[in-house]
């Protein structure tokens, strides 16, 4: 499980790391984000070879759901199982989103403490969660856009403290991963992979 | 990968400052007061 992750670069060094156009809203530098919250997400748009970023709110509301009241327990989609999913499979086929961070939190159960770490790619840099998205029309008619982070096996670091781990996809891999006309779940699923980053 | 470990002021969603990813010694790793 993912629950709590940091995105504490500016809106500039997010925009050019991700090569993206466009993104309208203010972002201060984050370090404690959690469920639920408005979070700064990447899609390629469907007809130009431009990637966007957007916010929208942490918790997959599927576009099918009565209300938003489970949006808290859907923040992350298990990669082995979201194909097959009600709530993730058309996403995992159309909606594929990179979720820009510098670092996730995982708790460590000690007794009954619980210890807090943070992980980070080698060199603290900006890297991306692969996630997915859908939109949901609320009460008053008005689409609500949302995203789940995928989850994986954990690697060598983050197995010593938790059994499973978010997504962090290779750079090398984002194109194809947010390609709208890539349908075929099989090729997309074949990235999601635990993080071998430096 | 590297992980590090973290002040339990991560736990509330209310703190959100650069003191939340800052390495901190685990909690039961502290040395005590006095000894």
């Amino acid at each position: 499980m993912c629950g709590r992750y940091r995105l504490s670069r500016r809106k500039q060094i997010i925009e050019e790391q991700f090569d993206t156009t466009d993104w309208q809203d203010d972002w201060n530098p984050r370090y404690n984000i959690a469920p639920t919250q408005p979070v700064p997400v990447i899609r390629q748009h469907p007809k130009e070879p431009v990637r966007q970023l957007s916010q929208m709110k942490w918790g997959l509301i599927p576009s099918w759901a009565k209300d938003s009241s489970g949006a808290a327990r859907m923040i992350n989609a298990r990669s082995e199982t979201a194909a097959m999913k009600p709530a993730f499979r058309d996403a995992m086929k159309l909606r594929r989103c990179l979720v820009p961070a510098d670092g996730f939190y995982e708790w460590q159960r000690r007794g009954s403490a619980k210890q807090p770490f943070c992980f980070e790619v080698d060199d603290g840099g900006l890297f991306a969660f692969a996630g997915l998205w859908d939109g949901w029309k609320n009460g008053e008619g008005q689409w609500v856009k949302s995203c789940s982070i995928l989850t994986t096996s954990p690697n060598a670091v983050t197995s010593a403290i938790h059994d499973r781990m978010p997504v962090i996809l290779n750079p090398d891999s984002y194109d194809l991963w947010l390609d709208p006309g890539m349908t075929k779940v099989e090729a997309v699923s074949d990235l999601l992979s635990p993080a071998t980053l430096a | 990968m590297r992980c590090y470990s973290v002040s339990s002021r991560v736990n509330h969603v209310s703190n959100d400052d650069e003191e939340c990813s800052l390495p901190v010694e685990p909690a039961d790793t502290q040395k005590p007061l006095f000894s």
